[in-house]
């Protein structure tokens, strides 16, 4: 039995040293190599007298920045990936809610991580590698280490315009690898072309499955996705077989029926999830794979990366909804009513029971204790269960199907938002009165209603300094005024009466 | 010419795209002003507006570089 995660990259190294890992652009790394440069990194943080710290990685997607996450494993800290593509203001955020022991980067970001903070001590990583290359860190430090030990931090959207920060430690993430292992069928000849950032928990699955089963994982460049031809042609010339993508990046290849530019029959499994799959996008890659299995995936970072999932079986027409199925071996969902009643014929909230849930949220307790509970079905022993937030319900084959989340949060492009977090952003601009987000499920924008003397323009100038990209408005309305109900709070389903007025006048 | 580049730049605009602060000849793509989904989404919006279709391989780096090389094509192609 594996007790880090670190030990699947060490079973690896006895067995397969030689194979390549990771690919990307100009450069791969084999097994051994990647347990060289992880083992440099874990002697230079134990060289610092650092265990149990959390540990800021600042790097864009990349072989090194892999490296550094093994490499802050093996030296028995655990890390938060800070993306490049932060704005300065989240970054510093996620380091004040984190308070990190050190910060790693490379050369090419050292002066960008200098300008966000001035505390943190900073490591280039280059030099670190130089120095300790080729170096192990002491043996008596994997015997110290638990399971239970915290492995990564990785922040998603916070309603309170903070992010919250998900503690995964090795025995969850070792869960969820066995688990997905055995649900998607997969080998050492598996491999994944990845798509999605690092910062987003579907990466859990490319990086972490791939060393758990020995397999291969490509970083397809960010690119490629933008036309279509050029990721159809990397994965026919790679053999990818196996994508773990967000539904819009498929819809990416199929919406200008990108299959024309290679045959990309060597694709065995497409797994999907983060957002609801069109099915239209869904039949046309199955028309293009008729042999493939594809897998519709649902989870949450609370729950290491899926807890369900369904294996596509049947045919599905434009408006059915594609069910998330049923959970992974060592995992139970329960949905439950209003009332805490399990449920089975009627829409109720899921909660999972799992030992891939994560810690909670880092240096918020009552906020893991409000989603973190005891199991509403007995209080004979401490249970802890997940209470997801979502509404779901049983199909007549007993299949899972997501109905929608319970408060405000929405799926965007494959990412978890809150609204409240957007408006809690706009609200801090000066010249900004008031302003509402709504999310359009038709359209997938995301609207903001604002009222105040400021043009649009300089609220979305203003706003990419403190949200990233992915969480801007895609629409802005201007109004007098924002309705509101008789308590005094901005009123939503007025707001999306408007709103479909205003589509409807177009 | 500068026509459709002005409509261009509306075009992208209309997608999500942030142009201020960007010329005609930045490179779109590598200074982080437009993303796949939003070159997807244009790739529709011109389209429709100059009713042509796009082939496969016309959607690449080199005619999404930047506003310039956009206007290029499609004027290439209207003619």
């Amino acid at each position: 039995m594996e007790k880090l995660i670190t030990d699947f990259l060490d079973k690896a190294v006895d067995l397969c040293p030689d194979k390549t890992v990771f690919i990307e652009k100009d450069n791969k790394v084999t097994y051994k190599e990647l347990r060289i440069y992880a083992q440099a990194i874990a002697r230079a943080l134990e060289e610092r007298r650092l265990l149990r710290k959390p540990v800021a990685v600042f790097f864009e997607k990349s072989i090194m920045c892999v490296e550094t996450f093994l490499g802050v494993a093996y030296s028995g800290n655990f890390y938060c990936l800070i993306d490049i593509d932060m704005p300065d203001a989240r970054a510093k955020t996620m380091l004040d809610a984190l308070k990190p022991s050190l910060l790693i980067t490379d050369k090419r970001h050292a002066s960008r991580a200098k300008k966000i903070t001035k505390e943190i001590p900073i490591l280039i990583v280059e030099e670190q590698i130089d120095l300790y290359y080729g170096q192990i860190v002491c043996k008596d430090l994997r015997t110290s280490l638990l399971s239970e030990d915290i492995l990564y931090i990785l922040f998603t959207s916070g309603s309170t315009g903070i992010p919250k920060g998900v503690i995964t430690s090795h025995r969850a993430l070792i869960s969820y690898v066995n688990s997905v292992a055995e649900a998607y069928r997969l080998d050492e000849n598996t491999i994944i072309g990845n798509q999605v950032p690092f910062y987003y928990v579907m990466s859990i699955f490319d990086i972490y499955a791939t060393i758990a089963i020995r397999a291969q994982m490509h970083i397809i460049p960010r690119k490629y996705f933008a036309f279509p031809g050029m990721v159809v042609r990397y994965i026919h010339y790679n053999n990818i077989n196996t994508i773990n993508w967000v539904p819009s990046a498929l819809a990416l290849v199929s919406n200008v029926n990108g299959f024309k530019a290679a045959d990309i029959s060597c694709v065995k499994t497409v797994l999907f999830g983060g957002e609801v799959m069109p099915v239209k996008h869904l039949n046309a890659w199955r028309r293009v794979l008729p042999n493939a299995s594809f897998f519709n995936g649902y989870g949450s970072t609370e729950c290491t990366e899926a807890s369900l999932f369904y294996e596509v079986n049947r045919e599905f027409n434009e408006g059915d909804v594609i069910p998330i199925g049923r959970p992974y071996s060592n995992t139970e969902a329960l949905v439950f009513n209003e009332e805490n009643k399990i449920v089975e014929n009627e829409v109720g909230e899921l909660y999972i029971r799992s030992d891939a849930l994560s810690y909670g949220y880092y240096r918020d307790n009552s906020l893991t204790d409000k989603v973190f509970i005891q199991n509403p079905l007995h209080n004979r022993f401490r249970d802890i269960v997940y209470k997801t937030g979502d509404l779901v319900r049983y199909n007549q084959y007993g299949e899972i199907e997501y109905i929608g989340r319970i408060d405000d949060q929405i799926k965007h492009m494959g990412r978890r938002i809150a609204l409240g977090e957007i408006e809690a952003n706009v609200s801090s601009i000066n010249g900004v009165r008031e302003n509402c987000c709504i999310y359009d499920n038709n359209k997938q924008q995301i609207v903001l209603f604002f009222s105040g003397e400021i043009e649009s323009e300089k609220i979305v100038n203003e706003l990419k300094k403190t949200i990233p990209d992915y969480m801007l408005p895609t629409r802005w309305e201007q109004v007098k005024e924002l309705p509101r109900n008789p308590n005094g709070k901005i009123d939503r389903s007025q707001l999306s009466g408007w709103l479909s007025s205003l589509n409807n006048e177009k | 010419m500068s026509n459709t580049i002005n409509d261009v730049r509306a075009l992208a605009e209309s997608v999500g795209a942030n142009l201020s602060g960007c010329d005609n000849q930045t490179n779109l793509f590598e200074e982080g002003i437009i993303d796949s989904l939003q070159i997807a989404l244009m790739v529709g919006e011109i389209e429709k507006k100059y009713s042509f279709q796009f082939e496969l391989d016309e959607i690449n780096p080199d005619v999404f570089e930047s506003i310039e090389s956009i206007s290029a094509f499609i004027d290439k192609k209207r003619k």
